[in-house]
Formats: C-alpha cells, sequence, structure tokens
C-alpha cells in the first residue's frame, strides 16, 4: 500500500485508475456508517416510544389494578390497588384497596424515595422500588414510568415475529446504578408497544418475564390491559415439575384527569385510614 | 488449735440430730445459690459464644455507603487497618469479612429466603470459628471451594435443601443491580438462635466479586480481643484514631446510637466503630437483667436461709444451754468456749456449702439433659440446644464467701450473745 502511495504521487497519469478506486473506496467507507446510524436512530426512537407508552409525562394518571398472585401449591390472592401517578415529577400513590386485611395500606413515591404505610401502626416506613409489591412478582418500580432508552444501551435489534406480532427484539444492556436488572431483553412493535420483556441478573439468570398481550386505548394514548409476570426463581415443585410463581396485573378504570396534589402526601395515605 | 477442732467434730457428731436441719437448710439454700450463678454464667456465655461465631469479633469497623443503599463497604482497608495498628489494640485476631446484610436471597426450588446474613468469609482464617459449629449436615473444611455456601438449618428448612444441591444466590450490587450465582450447599449449621434465623456464609472473594466491591475492599474488619469487658473502651480509642484519616460516625456507645447514626445522610462511605455489647445490647440488657433478677433471688434466697438457720441455731444453743454453763462453771475460759461454738458453725457451714456444690451438680447435669430449645427466642442462651452450667472458680468461691460471711457470722454473734450470759443463768436453760 505504501508502496503503491509512493508510486502513484509523483506522475500521476499511469496511476489515476487505482487512485479513483481508492477514493471510492474511502467514500463508500465514510458513507457506509450513514444507514447503520440512521437504523440505530430508528432503533432508539422506538425504545423511547415504548417508554412513552408507559410514561404519562404530559398529565396525571390513575387507575384501578387488579393484581392476582398464583403461588403453586398455595393458591391464587387477588389484591386491589388505586395508583395515583404524577410521572412529570416522579411521584406515586398507591392505596390498597382489597384484601380486607391490607385495606388502607399505602405507598408514596416521591423521588427517590418510597414510602411504605402501615394502618395498624400508622407508620411509615421507608421501602425500596426494588422490593416486591404486596408480595407479589410485581416490583414497585413496576408502577412508575419507563426509562428504557435513558437506562439501558441498546447491543442488538432483531426483527422478529411474537405470536401474530411483528416486532423487534431488544437486545439491552445496562451499567447503570439503580438499574435492578442489567441485561433485558424486549420484544417491541413498531409503534412502541412492548408485548414482553426478559431480565436477567449481571451474570445472565433469567429472573423474570413480563407479557403484556393487551392494550387500550384511553384519551388517544394506548395503556397497557393486562400484564402478566412469571418469577424465573419463585415457584413450587409439583409432581416432580417446576411451576413458576406468576401475576397477572389487570388495568381498568383508566383516567388522564387531573389528580388533586394533597392525594400524593403522607396525610392523604393516613386519612384514608380513617 | 487441733485440739479445738477435734472437740468441735465430736461435739458435731454428738449433737448431729440437732443440726441436722440446719445443715440441709444451708446445703439446699447454697445448691440453689450455686445453680442459679452456674446457669446464669453459663446462659450467659452460650450468648456471647453465639454472637462471637456470629459477628467474627469484640470490636469491628464498618464502612457504609449511604448512596449505595447504605451497603457495607471499606473502601479504604488500608488506611482502617493502619489506623488499628497504631490505636494500640491488644489484638488477638483481625478478620475481614464481605457482608451482604440483608441485600441477597437464596433459591432452590421455587422456595426462597432472603437472608438476613450474608457473610463472606475466609474459611481457612475462620477455621477456628467454623470448627466449634455444630453441624447437622456436611462438617467443616478449610479448603471448601468459591462455590461453597454454608447455610443455618432454618434457612435449609425453608429452601428444603441438603447438602450437595445446588442453589441459586441472588445478590444486589454495590449499584444496585441484581446478580446471581450457583452455589454448593457444603454445610448445614445448627444454629436457630436469632443469630442463624436467616443467615448463609459463602466464599468471600466470590461475594466480594458478585458485589462489584473491588478485590482488596470488604465490608467489616472483626477484631478479637482478649476480653468483651474492654471493647467500648477501645472503640472509642479506634474510633478517634480513625476519625484522623476517615470520616466517621463518631463515638457509638448504644445501639438506639447506633441506629440513629446509620439514619443520618451522608456522601460516600462513613466508618463505625462499634463494640459487641452495642451490637448485642438486646441480649446484653437481658443478660443484665436476668442477672439483676438472680441477684434479687440469691438475696431473698439468702434471706430465708438466715432466718431459718437462725431459728434452728437457736433451738440448738438453747438446748446446750447447760452443757456451755456447764464447761464455763469447771472452768474453761469464755472465749475458748465460744472458739469452740464457732469452729463447731464453721465446719458445720463448710460441710453444708459443700454437700450444696455437690447436689448443685447433680441438678445442674439433670437441666442440660432437658431440651429448651422449644422455647421461642431461647436458643442463643443454649449450646446444642441444652443449658451449659458454668462454674466460674471465682463465683463459687464468691457465693461461698458470702454464704460463710453472712451466715458465720450471725451464728458466732448467737455464740457470743450466749456464752457471755451468766454461768447460773446457762446452768438454768436461759439463752435470751
Amino acid at each position: 500500500m505504501n508502496m503503491t502511495m509512493q508510486k502513484c504521487a509523483p506522475s500521476g497519469g499511469p496511476s489515476r485508475t487505482p487512485m479513483t478506486v481508492a477514493f471510492l473506496a474511502a467514500l463508500v467507507v465514510l458513507l457506509l456508517p450513514a444507514p447503520a446510524a440512521a437504523s440505530q436512530a430508528r432503533d432508539l426512537e422506538r425504545l423511547r416510544r415504548a417508554d412513552a407508552a408507559w410514561s404519562y409525562l404530559d398529565s396525571d394518571f390513575s387507575a384501578e389494578y387488579h393484581i392476582v398472585q398464583d403461588v403453586p401449591g398455595r393458591g391464587r390472592s387477588t389484591t386491589v390497588a388505586a395508583v395515583f401517578r404524577r410521572d412529570r415529577q416522579d411521584i406515586y400513590t398507591i392505596v390498597i384497596l382489597e384484601p380486607e386485611a391490607d385495606r388502607g395500606q399505602g405507598y408514596l413515591k416521591q423521588g427517590d424515595t418510597l414510602w411504605i404505610y402501615d394502618p395498624v401502626g400508622a407508620r411509615f416506613n421507608v421501602t425500596s422500588s426494588r422490593e416486591r409489591f404486596q408480595n407479589t412478582n410485581a416490583r414497585n418500580s413496576d408502577f412508575t414510568q419507563s426509562t428504557l432508552a435513558e437506562d439501558y444501551r441498546i447491543v442488538g435489534v432483531t426483527p422478529t415475529q411474537l405470536g401474530r406480532h411483528a416486532a423487534y427484539l431488544y437486545d439491552l444492556e445496562s451499567d447503570r446504578d439503580g438499574v435492578t436488572f442489567p441485561i433485558m431483553r424486549a420484544w417491541i412493535t413498531d409503534d412502541g408497544r412492548i408485548l414482553k420483556t426478559e431480565d436477567f441478573s449481571r451474570s445472565g439468570q433469567l429472573m423474570r418475564t413480563t407479557a403484556i398481550p393487551d392494550y387500550q386505548q384511553v384519551a388517544g394514548r394506548l395503556i397497557p390491559q393486562r400484564i402478566f409476570i412469571i418469577d424465573a426463581l419463585e415457584g413450587a415443585m409439583i409432581d416432580g415439575r417446576f411451576v413458576n410463581e406468576r401475576t397477572i396485573i389487570t388495568v381498568t378504570r383508566p383516567s388522564f384527569q387531573p389528580v388533586p396534589n394533597s392525594v400524593f402526601s403522607k396525610s392523604f395515605l393516613e386519612r384514608i385510614r380513617r | 488449735m487441733a485440739a479445738l477442732f477435734q472437740i468441735a467434730m465430736r461435739s458435731l457428731r454428738r449433737h448431729l440430730r440437732r443440726y441436722l436441719f440446719v445443715l440441709v437448710v444451708l446445703a439446699l439454700g447454697f445448691a440453689f445459690i450455686s445453680v442459679m450463678s452456674a446457669l446464669a454464667a453459663g446462659m450467659a456465655r452460650s450468648a456471647e459464644n453465639a454472637a462471637l461465631r456470629h459477628y467474627a469479633g469484640h470490636l469491628f469497623v464498618i464502612g457504609r455507603d449511604k448512596q449505595a443503599g447504605s451497603i457495607m463497604v471499606v473502601d479504604h482497608p488500608r488506611q482502617v487497618t493502619d489506623a488499628i495498628a497504631r490505636s494500640g489494640l491488644p489484638v488477638q485476631r483481625l478478620l475481614t469479612r464481605t457482608h451482604a446484610f440483608d441485600r441477597s436471597s437464596l433459591f432452590f426450588h421455587g422456595a426462597s429466603v432472603r437472608l438476613k446474613d450474608l457473610f463472606g468469609v475466609d474459611f481457612a482464617d475462620e477455621a477456628f470459628l467454623f470448627s466449634g459449629f455444630d453441624y447437622i449436615e456436611g462438617g467443616f473444611d478449610p479448603g471448601w471451594d468459591r462455590e461453597t455456601v454454608v447455610i443455618s438449618e432454618p434457612v435449609a428448612r425453608r429452601l428444603r435443601a441438603r447438602v450437595g444441591d445446588q442453589i441459586v444466590l441472588r445478590v444486589q450490587t454495590r449499584g444496585g443491580q441484581l446478580d446471581t450465582r450457583t452455589l454448593v450447599v457444603r454445610a448445614i449449621t445448627a444454629d436457630s438462635s436469632i443469630f442463624g434465623f436467616a443467615r448463609a456464609y459463602m466464599h468471600r472473594e466470590t461475594l466480594t466479586n458478585l458485589m462489584e466491591l473491588a478485590p482488596a475492599q470488604w465490608s467489616v474488619a472483626g477484631i478479637f480481643l482478649p476480653s468483651v469487658h474492654d471493647a467500648p473502651s477501645w472503640a472509642r480509642r479506634l474510633e478517634a484514631e480513625l476519625a484522623g484519616e476517615l470520616p466517621t460516625a463518631g463515638p457509638i456507645e448504644t445501639k438506639d446510637a447506633l441506629t440513629s447514626a446509620i439514619r443520618e445522610r451522608w456522601q460516600g462511605v462513613r466508618y463505625f466503630s462499634v463494640s459487641l455489647p452495642v451490637y448485642v445490647s438486646e441480649v446484653t440488657d437481658l443478660l443484665a437483667a436476668m442477672e439483676l433478677a438472680s441477684w434479687l433471688l440469691l438475696v431473698m434466697i439468702m434471706l430465708v436461709v438466715l432466718a431459718a438457720t437462725v431459728v434452728t441455731y437457736r433451738v440448738v444453743l438453747h438446748d446446750r444451754a447447760r452443757e456451755i454453763g456447764t464447761m464455763l462453771a469447771v472452768g474453761f475460759p469464755r472465749p475458748w468456749v465460744v472458739a469452740a461454738l464457732a469452729a463447731e458453725a464453721a465446719i458445720l457451714v463448710g460441710i453444708a456449702v459443700t454437700a450444696g456444690l455437690l447436689i448443685a451438680a447433680g441438678i445442674s447435669q439433670a437441666a442440660s439433659l432437658l431440651s429448651f430449645d422449644w422455647i421461642p427466642g431461647f436458643e442463643i442462651f443454649l449450646e446444642e440446644g441444652r443449658l451449659r452450667a458454668w462454674y466460674r472458680p471465682a463465683t463459687v468461691l464468691r457465693n461461698a464467701a458470702v454464704v460463710l460471711g453472712v451466715v458465720g457470722t450471725v451464728l458466732c454473734v448467737m455464740v457470743v450473745s450466749t456464752v457471755h450470759r451468766t454461768i447460773p443463768a446457762l446452768i438454768k436453760g436461759e439463752t435470751t
């Protein structure tokens, strides 16, 4: 290569063809990343759309969540919770309506702090967003806005088919502090609906699978209607076969109407008890 | 002196029936006192041993990173060990452990246990502790590999895991992410006390790596001192030494102070110098309350024994008034008679104390055959589920000295008072 250059440079005549080839090759190399960059931008944009379907930054959000927890060998239990979110301020309030024994328990998230309120002792305790929600397979962090595009870097995107849906399989990784699952796979449709996710530990152990088969249209927005969560580690051996613990969340009565400021306060949870 | 002793012994044998009740009351009283003291000391020793095995030291330096959810991590291990060396502590052993605290869970066939304490240890360094555990399954091997996990019996029961099973450990890293590792159960410890309720041990390097700490970092330095009693004062000394180099939490004297110090907000890693009595203050408080209660009981028993002895001995002296009067009448000097009777009393109390000690040993032995591990929360005071009495020579001597001193003094006063009555009064049988 160096020899060719030394030969070509002084004369210019006979070596014009190789120079042109080299120039064109360089041009191709320079232009090649453009489609790749465009593709990456589209992948990122799709991920942002997926976040937007789970985040309500321009209005408050409230809904009733019916959470059915199925523990193999121990049967099912149902929890009904009223969820109030104000994602633009990163706050939420959750009040447990059922079962009767837990009625009045509440959660109040204000930024990085999450309080859990116990009406029996009339006490607030700090808990973590990584903790299980009411001993189900949902985590407290599942009730807040989605920040996949912010938290994860895209390692790969593969067009795929999930059931009858055309989707893109995202391989995501994160080194960010506070991101519970450092490895994630997400099946996302082109319009930004997350159909399924698999959460992995840092060592690549599958921790849980989440499927969102149904979305509902509310005020022109798509919001999840049913969410299935399957815990990969928790479960029981039934007849010699491992049966996973699972949780089904059904979102009913969704609303984007403004929620009074007072709802996002400790006194609200205390008043609910009375 | 020998003659006096012989006469006293002869007199005791002659009046044995009269003295029998005094002897029985004193022996049983002293046995009860001894059993109480030995059981209290044994329970305290069991609790201290359990705490020592659990925390691995009398004094600890712990680092806590508030931004990482108060995770225990010593970011500056060299400065900490240098401070320990400079402080002049009488270090008998220094152990370093990684501690995942409650940021870890174990899973096996769908069952899970959220651990309260997951310790990363150097099994070879801690052989002296691990060889002292009571193992239900498996046994200690200082060469345990990096996949080893040692779990307590309550954890094994909840997981339904046995030695050889592969279980999944889930740990939260310093950054708050989840990581997992498959480990092999190598041993199951019998500890079902509050310490062992949700506890597991694994190889330190494996846990350090899982928690995303640097290889040289650890969570806590445990220092073994000659005695736990000096630990609080050494903790103050060490705290002062650390404060010159690193951000510290200040002197911590009580569990409440520790709790509120942990609740504070700070940036980066803050260092805590904590003694074992602070860590186990609930147990220490309980033991102090037990000791106080046992002392009150001892005083009451002492009073009962004293009352019974005085009443009985008064009758004995009354019965022997003529004999005492006759001895004085035939020319025995009063001091000599007092000395003879006092020697009798001293021998009597001595025999009672010896008999009481033998009875106490029998009672302790019988108590150690019974299982008390069905009492919730009582396991911490037991060794292998049994009450173990501890007859400390100093305590036995103290109890004997108290009984000899109190009862002996009162009896001597009664003897002196009787002997100093007039001879005609004594011959008439008057002692009061």
